[in-house]
């Protein structure tokens, strides 16, 4: 495989008994790309973002991920990779930033720096106040941003995000995709699952669209409008509409 | 209509959750592990190992001096029981998803105040058998003609009295206190469960016990006299507790214990996963308290008891006590600890899924800290070795049970955390009873207590050898769980740890159905009333195994018979030699055959060289072997070895050598020519030689 990706996927399939969750998805992923992985409930966005990140194995298929395979190097990968999962979870009687501690030093960090390098973020997401507070009384917006703050807290190079900004205010979830815009600019690959596509419009270089476990459309998000003979004006949710009922 | 609507659906909820409660075996072979005869019968025989608590306490008691007392005592202990529970499940705590019961979305739901109540009975069934065994046992012995159903309503309503009582507690602090304040008090749970046990325990076995304060009706009741009385004045203060219970009931409470305010950061002079888990031990919900006031207790009590060591006439016996207060202390927080702290990384999943963290590392900081904290609670049994020193062959003796209950409180540790982590933690994916709703706990329990009450160091070894084992088996198991924990097309348990857990039913089934057969099988002679106990168990194991025969790689191939009866006339004439150079104290312990008839006879014969040889085969080489075969791969020539330990080791001690023999030439036939006939036969063979001889 090339040395120049930062994520490669080759015919990733995974059945669970007779259900087909993902079909074969190939992709491969360059640096400073920002993707959105779209598609229905069901579509297989999630079961294949945790086949990535090693937490499944594929029944079918291979992923390498910054030149290290996802089956067998699972622990290599989670190391370099930040993940933000669709339903957050933490342990209820840690404070965020004892979470954010325990996760740097799992990583084999710096808790200190890793804080210092944070700060700005922390600002922007507003959780300075809450830091010190238990994670059991953090609301799910909360908890949404601290799962932010853990995946980015080691500065990865590759990021994979499921729904980031669900439950979050539209302030937060603004500053979140200016900040995400520019972590792409430095070289940080974005894979971000999300149904809001008024989001993935705005903020994706590269939109993958999903259905059933198969990938239907790849390409910018302008690209998908022409596929689905739609004009540059159309929203990127009626050319989502048009090739899902394709 | 409405409201009989909500009962049902109610009702359906609870039939549910004790359809799904309990061990479970999962299996690759089928997709649906939880339906199937093995799956019912495991959940039947964990519910007669609950019963048989009441019943064990229930025999002594009526062998008591004075049963009414202690049988008063005896149900207030297991009163305590069910009280502690409802108390406990009152109080908001650290949610425990393995509670099927008690969810955030039923208690969103819009309940009336008798499903509430229903509920709050229904979480703690599972200690109403420890109320029916006690009742049950008690009538048959000291009133065998009163009526067994006036036992069960007895049992009943101790259980629903005590229960309310726990539940209006509970309810009575949660409004009285915020849920932070309430929630620091759950810990409050662990005076009446742990005061229960020994009340359960203990009060029939003293020799004086003390005569209850407000009296003994409630003896009396339990031992089958002035029943409809006793049950009339439960009846009423029953009642009295539904009012309250339904005047408490304010709805649930969904605010979190969470202490208001900023924390400072425990980790600020670094940290590491031992640290991690000592801190979230401590900051939930009772976590501060409850190894202090347990080390407190157990120093309080084995220092009374070593105390009076040196003026009691038989020093064993205050071992038996300090080991029995160890025992409980140990096994009953060690399994808390593990499930609360396997029950916590379960709904930290997601964070910890993600992370870069070893397997490994995982259990063992889990497994150090639980380690400390119960060689803490387990260090005064050493208070005992002190007081024995006056008296030199009591003094020897104390000095290797102390040094071997240290040793195996120190792997029962370890054990509990990776059996914790397969029934409650990452290792289960769905909902279950917790870890004392498994089997895996009973089958770690028998050589933890084997080891405690043993009657000499090598026994004592052969059990810490037997825990050891068991505690490899399942660390392996969690390992192999934990890589693809997200994963439900992956097996969850190794194989050999499945068939331990079924071996565990089949010992307990065994336990079980012997104290039953001995204490009501009347007239009939002591060798039926064990063949018939074993055979009962033997059913259960045939049936257990029966999921894994039909796709099992080991046949009947009968035309390699021949090589069976060999093999058997080889280990019969081992046995032969073995029984020749036995001293004859080493059958001490062994019950000798008596068929008083042709009919004792001919079931003698048809069990021991019949069933036993057909069900025992299955298990040890058709099921136990070709795992442990396929586990260690290239030296799958150690299989029969292991098995063969195993197969010996469930045996009794004076048969161990003779047995251990048969076990590798069936292990060695088995692992050659893969035929399981061929080992039925000379099983067959060795324990139809071996009646003959038991016969003489």
């Amino acid at each position: 495989m090339s040395e120049g990706w930062v994520l490669e996927a080759e015919d990733l399939a995974k059945e669970f008994g007779k259900s087909v969750a993902v079909a074969g998805v190939s992709l491969r992923l360059a640096p400073g790309e920002i993707v959105g992985l779209l598609g229905p409930n069901g579509a297989g966005k999630t079961t294949t973002l945790k086949i990535l990140l090693g937490m499944l194995r594929p029944t079918r298929g291979r992923a390498t991920i910054l030149g290290r395979d996802s089956t067998s190097q699972a622990i290599a990968i989670k190391a370099l990779v930040g993940y933000s999962p669709d339903e957050p979870a933490f342990y209820d009687f840690l404070t965020g930033r004892e979470t954010l501690e325990f996760v740097t030093h799992v990583r084999r960090g710096n808790p200190a720096a890793m804080l210092e390098e944070l700060a700005p973020m922390i600002e922007v997401l507003e959780l300075g106040p809450d830091l010190d507070r238990f994670v059991a009384g953090y609301s799910l917006g909360m908890k949404k941003k601290l799962a932010l703050l853990v995946a980015m807290a080691h500065a990865p190079r590759l990021l994979l995000l499921d729904e980031p900004t669900n439950g979050l205010d539209p302030p937060s979830a603004v500053k979140i995709r200016q900040h995400l815009q520019k972590l792409a600019k430095t070289g940080v690959t974005v894979v971000l699952s999300t149904h809001l596509l008024d989001m993935a419009d705005k903020l994706c270089t590269r939109v993958v669209l999903m259905d059933h476990g198969r990938v239907i459309f790849d390409g910018t998000p302008l690209d998908a409008r022409q596929a689905a003979a739609l004009g540059s004006d159309a929203s990127l949710e009626d050319a989502f509409l048009k090739l899902v009922a394709a | 209509m409405r409201t009989l609507q909500e009962l049902r659906a109610i009702a359906l909820l609870v039939l549910r959750s004790w359809y799904r409660m309990g061990p479970r075996l999962r299996g690759g072979r089928k997709p649906e592990p939880t339906r199937g005869i093995s799956a019912v019968l495991m959940r039947l025989v964990f519910a007669a190992l609950i019963y048989n608590f009441g019943f064990t306490s229930g025999m002594r008691v009526a062998q008591h001096s004075a049963p009414t007392w202690a049988a008063t005592w005896a149900g207030l202990g297991a009163g305590c029981f069910m009280l502690a529970t409802t108390f406990a499940l009152e109080l908001p705590s650290a949610r425990m998803p393995t509670q099927a019961l008690k969810s955030e979305l039923l208690e969103l739901l819009p309940l009336s105040r008798s499903s509430k109540l229903i509920l709050a009975l229904a979480q703690a069934s599972l200690t109403l058998p420890v109320a029916i065994g006690l009742a049950t046992t008690l009538h048959v012995q000291l009133a065998p003609g009163a009526s067994l159903l006036g036992a069960v309503l007895l049992a009943l309503l101790l259980f629903v009295v005590f229960g309310l009582l726990g539940s209006c507690a509970g309810k009575l602090l949660r409004l009285s206190l915020s849920a932070y304040r309430a929630s620091r008090l759950a810990w409050f749970s662990s005076l009446p469960l742990l005061g229960g046990v020994l009340l359960l325990q203990l009060a029939p076995t003293l020799d004086k016990t003390p005569r209850p304060p407000f009296g003994d009706a409630l003896g009396r009741a339990l031992v089958g006299q002035d029943v409809a009385q006793t049950s009339g004045v439960l009846g009423a203060i029953a009642l009295l507790l539904g009012a309250a219970f339904f005047r408490l009931e304010r709805g649930y409470e969904l605010a979190e214990p969470v202490r208001p305010g900023p924390t400072p950061s425990a980790f600020n002079g670094g940290v590491d996963l031992p640290l991690l888990e000592r801190v979230l031990n401590r900051r939930e919900p009772g976590g501060s308290f409850q190894l202090p006031f347990a080390t407190l207790f157990s120093a309080v009590f084995i220092g009374l008891l070593s105390w009076k060591l040196p003026k009691h006439e038989d020093g064993r016996l205050v071992w038996n006590f300090a080991a029995l207060i160890t025992l409980q202390m140990t096994s009953t927080i060690g399994m808390q600890r593990a499930t609360r702290g396997a029950t916590r990384d379960m709904l930290a999943r997601p964070l910890l899924g993600a992370l870069p963290l070893a397997p490994r590392d995982t259990l063992r900081s889990k497994a150090s800290a639980l380690t400390r904290s119960l060689l803490l609670i387990a260090a005064p049994i050493s208070l005992v070795l002190g007081s024995g020193f006056g008296s030199k062959p009591l003094f020897a003796e104390l000095w290797w049970r102390v040094a071997a209950a240290l040793v195996a409180v120190w792997i029962y540790a370890s054990a509990a955390t990776y059996v914790a982590f397969l029934t409650a933690g990452l290792g289960s994916t769905r909902p279950r009873g917790g870890v004392f709703g498994s089997l895996e706990s009973f089958l770690l329990a028998i050589p933890f207590a084997s080891v405690l009450f043993a009657p000499g160091p090598g026994s004592a070894a052969l059990s810490i050898l037997t825990l050891g084992a068991l505690t490899f088996e399942a660390r392996r198991a969690a390992l192999g769980t934990i890589d693809w924990l997200d994963d439900p097309e992956r097996e969850h348990a190794t194989e050999v740890w499945k068939a331990l857990v079924v071996f565990g039913g089949f010992q307990g089934t065994q336990l079980l159905t012997q104290q039953l057969a001995l204490a009501f099988g009347g007239e009939v002679s002591k060798t039926v009333k064990l063949l018939g106990a074993y055979s009962v168990a033997a059913l259960v194991l045939w049936l257990m195994t029966q999921r894994e025969q039909e796709s099992g790689s080991p046949k009947l191939l009968w035309r390699l018979a021949p090589l069976g009866l060999v093999a058997g006339a080889l280990s019969a004439a081992g046995a032969w030699l073995y029984l020749h150079v036995l001293p004859p104290s080493a059958l001490d312990g062994a019950t000798p055959f008596e068929a008083k008839s042709t009919v004792s006879a001919l079931c003698l014969i048809f069990t021991i060289a019949g069933v036993a040889p057909v069900v025992e085969e299955r298990f040890f080489r058709g099921w136990l072997q070709p795992a442990l075969e396929s586990t260690l791969g290239e030296r799958r020539y150690l299989a029969p070895i292991f098995t063969a330990l195993a197969f010996a080791a469930a045996h009794p001690a004076y048969s161990f050598v003779p047995v251990l023999v048969l076990g590798l030439l069936n292990g060695f036939l088995m692992l050659r020519f893969r035929s399981l006939s061929a080992c039925m036969l000379a099983h067959a063979l060795h324990n139809a030689f071996a009646l003959y001889l038991g016969s003489r």
